[in-house]
């Protein structure tokens, strides 16, 4: 607890970590006002059912939207582009709801603040935290970044109280212009922000970045938010489904969002201030990396047991009972307590065993391409199970089928966050070395020794010999034998430093005999 | 379950409403395999036994994936149904002890030898030879096992999708033979956490929702009309087939190729070994709570009329049950598929075509031959399934042949330091030959037929008496003997 408290005051202490503190806590607060708006606002003026079709509609304005955002982030700097994004969230924002007091045509209103809500979401926290990862260094980042994230938690957590306390004195919209108050305070902040920190967090400045595909923790991030954010947005589909029948009045719903939205923020908060450092203590950010994947596949099978209870009931059984919607409810909590606490921060760390341009490029990549097209996914799934008729127990079993799909996918992040410290790291890099340690000393012999044994095989010589001197740590006959196996595949200057330290380790002669005449022969 | 009689055929109903679910399920396994193949980096080791780095959780699920296959999970419901607890039980009961032996006395032995193919423990502990004769014997009867589950997987995709066995038969082969050869163990043991995760899922559910959403009693009356002790004690009960085909499975199994590839593949020997004890719990588990089912089936009226098959009975399940049921099937079946072709390539290219043509295929090319490999053998599977779609009793034969000569060599090559490379060909090679005799012959032989399931058990004894008597009479250990190795590097 005191550890939870240190890190909150070194926070405040410092002036550049104390602004990004509040920039988070005011994009936080902002998101969550308008998001509970958004949703009461699109359930009751286009409904439940059309959630798949907005979702379609979202995903492509999403890739109009992040070819935009690409194309600025490629001509003006983090912080400029930060600046633009909050104030054209708030423009945007002041419109909708000025739309909104004058009675608009609702259906499309309910579509257009649905899509900027949600752009909203996904880019402002991503341009914020880009500028932050480029203000601090390694040491400064691994200190700060998580409680900054609390207070981004903090502030969606303030911001569903404050919905759920006024939203009977104003109504369920006029929420809004807290958001827009939180975006243009943003946008002051963002100018005032330090310059961009010279070194990167945990790679080396001395390499030149690899190309964003040959790194395999980028590979493996990209890869598995496709099903990650699918399944969450199809929980997303049936939570609020739900949240449709259980709750007909406008005012009722939108205090019910925000009730839900109060829940997981406080446990979302905890969960980032005891169970993310708990885990990464105790599990190492490799396999922490594994918990939100097992949530999302733990979500598809709640959901899974609350369609079939609907589908065990007559077509005109009214309103479903609360306690099999709490299965919903849970599958819903589940996912975004632990995205928001255990998932950001640990991608955060995962996206530091690559260089500073990879990782926003990286991160773009996710939210830009790889994020619209799995809720477009999601939308196009959803109805074609609806124009085929499909009961809703047909689209949980495919959520089920596609969290065993998460899963397993899951099981990559760690040898690849591996792979990637491996390829990033030097010897005189001592922040990058640690974790890399640190992640070793956590794996079995033969899980190290698979790796490794790769590392052995890059043309990267730096890589190649820190591999040749961890494996012979642990020689036996089957290391020789898999060192056998894949000796055509070793830089020849490799091979002579590793015969050289099997020599010096005392390794019998005629070991290393196999491998020279091995190498001569192929 | 190995030995067991696949699907009967299907009526020809046409379920549309499971089309999608069916879909998206092998899209999934398609996927997950496809992926899994980012692993294998060219290295046979990764591709052969997944870099012995597959943990815990997964193992449990692959083995179990293995255990609870189509033929065997399908038709322990069915001879519950039909016959009684018993009739029905001893396939998991047999195949779950199998696992709990192989953890008790062979996992870690065998992990520890860092071996890619069981026949490679033949091969090195004896001859090659007895390597390659375990390899055939293997092979023949994976093939005849993967056969046996892709007709019941015809006859439940035109149960799911309407289309008939012709057309799904070669395509899921296809579709396992792929991602097979791109992602290899890996891919296999991926794809058993979605199948294995699916058939529990299915089982859970269609057992929880027959006891509780059912008629009050239902269970009382389902135990009082198909349990009893009687199969296992009264001669005229069957009680010798019961207790031979326990042993059989339970004993027979130690030698699966598929159990066994898992085993090497696990990350540490601790792994290894508590996998299989849960896997062989949780199989048995999960066998029990399906011979319920087909007992709770035998109360209703479908499952009660004369000549009831299971799939009438599944028919009259609520259709998201039935839904559930019918894909934890396709999971059982999709899920021994790909490890039966698996295991049968690796014995195949590595066992047989590298160790009598090592000039032609050295360790740089195993890793293709191997891939190469499953295209004929995923072929033979299909022709086969199509052309004798119940194997039944040639599926019981071919796992007995194995059980018979197999697992004494095997067992006391761990644990028997005199056993010599020739007892062990001839340990395999006779008590093989009189078991197929007795397959032929049983009838000729003039034997009590309430007897029936001694002529599994007597070739393992003559295997026993062969390999130590011969051992026991060669001057000297086979251990202070140079045995011939396979070639190259991955020994």
């Amino acid at each position: 607890m005191t550890a939870v408290l240190d890190s909150f005051v070194s926070v405040y202490r410092n002036q550049e970590s104390r602004r990004f503190a509040l920039l988070i806590f005011l994009v936080g607060l902002g998101v969550e006002v308008s998001r509970v708006a958004q949703t009461t606002f699109f359930l009751k003026h286009a409904g439940a059912d059309q959630l798949p079709l907005v979702f379609v509609a979202f995903a492509a304005v999403m890739v109009i939207a992040s070819s935009l955002y690409a194309s600025a982030a490629r001509k003006v700097r983090l912080r400029k582009l930060a600046s633009i994004a909050l104030a054209t969230a708030s423009i945007v924002m002041t419109l909708a709801w000025i739309l909104i007091l004058v009675e608009a045509s609702s259906t499309i209103l309910a579509y257009a603040l649905y899509c900027v809500v949600e752009m909203c979401f996904i880019f402002l926290p991503l341009t914020i935290w880009s500028v932050a990862n480029e203000s601090f260094a390694a040491e400064d980042a691994e200190r700060y970044l998580p409680p900054i994230a609390a207070c981004g938690l903090i502030g969606a957590l303030i911001g569903a109280l404050i919905s759920r306390s006024v939203v009977e004195l104003v109504g369920p919209y006029n929420t809004l212009p807290l958001a827009i108050a939180g975006y243009g305070g943003c946008f002051f902040l963002t100018r005032h922000a330090e310059p961009p920190h010279p070194q990167p967090v945990i790679s080396g400045p001395w390499r030149a970045p690899r190309p964003l595909m040959s790194e395999p923790i980028v590979v493996t991030l990209t890869l598995l938010s496709l099903p990650m954010f699918f399944l969450a947005y199809v929980i997303e589909y049936m939570f609020y489904e739900t949240m449709g029948h259980l709750v007909a009045d406008a005012t009722d719903l939108s205090q019910f969002i925000s009730t839900f939205a109060i829940v997981c923020s406080v446990a979302a908060v905890l969960a980032q201030v005891f169970l993310t450092p708990f885990l990464f203590r105790h599990l190492g950010v490799g396999t922490t990396a594994f918990v939100y994947p097992l949530a999302l596949a733990l979500g598809s099978l709640l959901a899974l047991v609350y369609a079939l209870y609907l589908g065990s009931r007559p077509v005109d059984a009214g309103a479903p009972s609360l306690w099999f919607a709490l299965f919903v409810l849970a599958a819903r909590a589940l996912d975004i307590v632990l995205y928001q606490s255990v998932y950001e921060s640990t991608t955060n760390i995962l996206y530091y065993a690559v260089s500073g341009q990879t990782r926003t490029r990286a991160r773009s990549l996710v939210a830009g391409i790889m994020f619209p097209a799995s809720v477009a996914c999601s939308g196009l799934l959803l109805l074609s199970f609806g124009y085929f008729e499909q009961p809703m127990y047909n689209v949980a079993f495919a959520a089920v089928v596609v969290g065993f799909l998460v899963l397993v996918m899951g099981m990559d992040v760690r040898p690849d966050y591996l792979r990637s410290l491996l390829a990033n790291s030097d010897e005189g890099n001592t922040k990058a070395r640690a974790a890399l340690m640190d992640e070793i000393s956590r794996l079995s012999l033969n899980e190290s020794r698979v790796l490794l044994l790769e590392s052995l095989q890059t043309n990267r010589e730096d890589e190649a010999l820190f591999a040749v001197q961890k494996l012979l740590d642990t020689y036996d006959r089957f290391l020789l034998e898999d060192l056998r196996e894949i000796q055509a595949r070793i830089q020849p200057r490799v091979l002579t430093a590793l015969t050289t330290a099997m020599a010096a380790r005392g390794i019998p002669e005629k070991d290393r005999l196999l491998l020279v005449s091995g190498a001569a022969v192929s | 379950m190995r030995g067991s009689t696949p699907l009967a055929p299907a009526s020809n109903r046409t379920e549309i409403g499971m089309a999608l679910p069916t879909l998206a399920f092998l899209v999934v396994s398609l996927i997950i395999g496809l992926y899994a193949s980012r692993r294998v980096k060219g290295s046979v080791r990764n591709y052969f036994v997944a870099g012995h780095v597959i943990p815990f959780w997964v193992l449990v699920l692959s083995l179990c994936g293995q255990a609870l296959e189509l033929g065997g999970t399908y038709d322990n419901t069915a001879r519950a149904m039909a016959v009684g607890f018993w009739a029905g039980a001893v396939l998991p009961l047999g195949i779950g002890t199998s696992l709990i032996l192989i953890g008790m006395f062979f996992a870690k032995p065998l992990h520890a030898m860092h071996l890619l193919t069981l026949p490679d423990f033949y091969s090195r502990r004896f001859n090659m030879f007895s390597g390659a004769m375990v390899a055939v014997l293997c092979i023949i009867s994976f093939i005849i096992l993967i056969a046996g589950n892709l007709a019941g997987m015809g006859i439940l995709m035109e149960m799911a999708v309407g289309l008939p066995p012709d057309i799904t038969v070669p395509a899921i082969a296809a579709l396992v033979a792929i991602y097979t050869i791109a992602g290899g163990l890996f891919a296999v043991t991926w794809n058993d956490v979605l199948q294995s995760g699916v058939l529990f899922l299915g089982v859970a559910v269609a057992l929880g929702v027959l006891i509780f959403g059912g008629s009050p009693g239902v269970l009382e009356q389902a135990f009082a009309n198909r349990f009893s002790w009687a199969p296992l004690t009264t001669l005229a009960s069957g009680s010798i087939s019961v207790w031979a085909g326990f042993l059989a499975l339970g004993i027979g199994d130690i030698v699966a190729l598929d159990f066994m590839e898992r085993v090497f593949a696990a990350r540490s020997d601790r792994a290894a070994q508590s996998s299989c004890y849960v896997a062989g719990v949780v199989t048995i588990g999960v066998g029990i709570a399906m011979a319920v089912i087909g007992m709770i089936g035998s109360t209703t009226a479908a499952g009660a009329a004369e000549g009831a098959t299971l799939l009438q009975f599944i028919d009259t399940l609520p259709s998201s049950v039935k839904m559930l049921f019918v894909m934890a099937l396709l999971g059982a079946g999709i899920s021994t598929i790909d490890g039966a072709i698996m295991a049968s390539t690796k014995a195949l290219s590595r066992n047989i075509l590298q160790t009598f043509m090592p000039v032609q295929i050295p360790d740089t090319r195993l890793l293709l031959v191997s891939r190469l490999m499953v295209v004929p053998i995923a072929i033979a599977a299909v022709l086969l399934a199509l052309v004798f779609p119940v194997p039944g009793e040639l599926l019981i034969l071919a796992f007995d042949v194995v059980f018979a000569g197999c697992v004494v060599p095997l067992t006391l090559g761990i644990y028997w330091k005199r056993g010599t490379g020739q007892a062990a060909v001839l340990a395999i090679l006779f008590p093989s030959i009189l078991r197929l005799a007795l397959y032929f012959f049983y009838a000729d032989l003039g034997l009590d037929p309430r007897l029936k399931g001694i002529d599994t058990l007597i070739p393992p004894l003559l295997s026993l008496a062969i390999f130590v008597g011969v051992s026991w009479n060669q001057s000297r250990p086979e251990s202070t003997r140079t045995a011939p190795q396979p070639t190259g590097a991955l020994q």
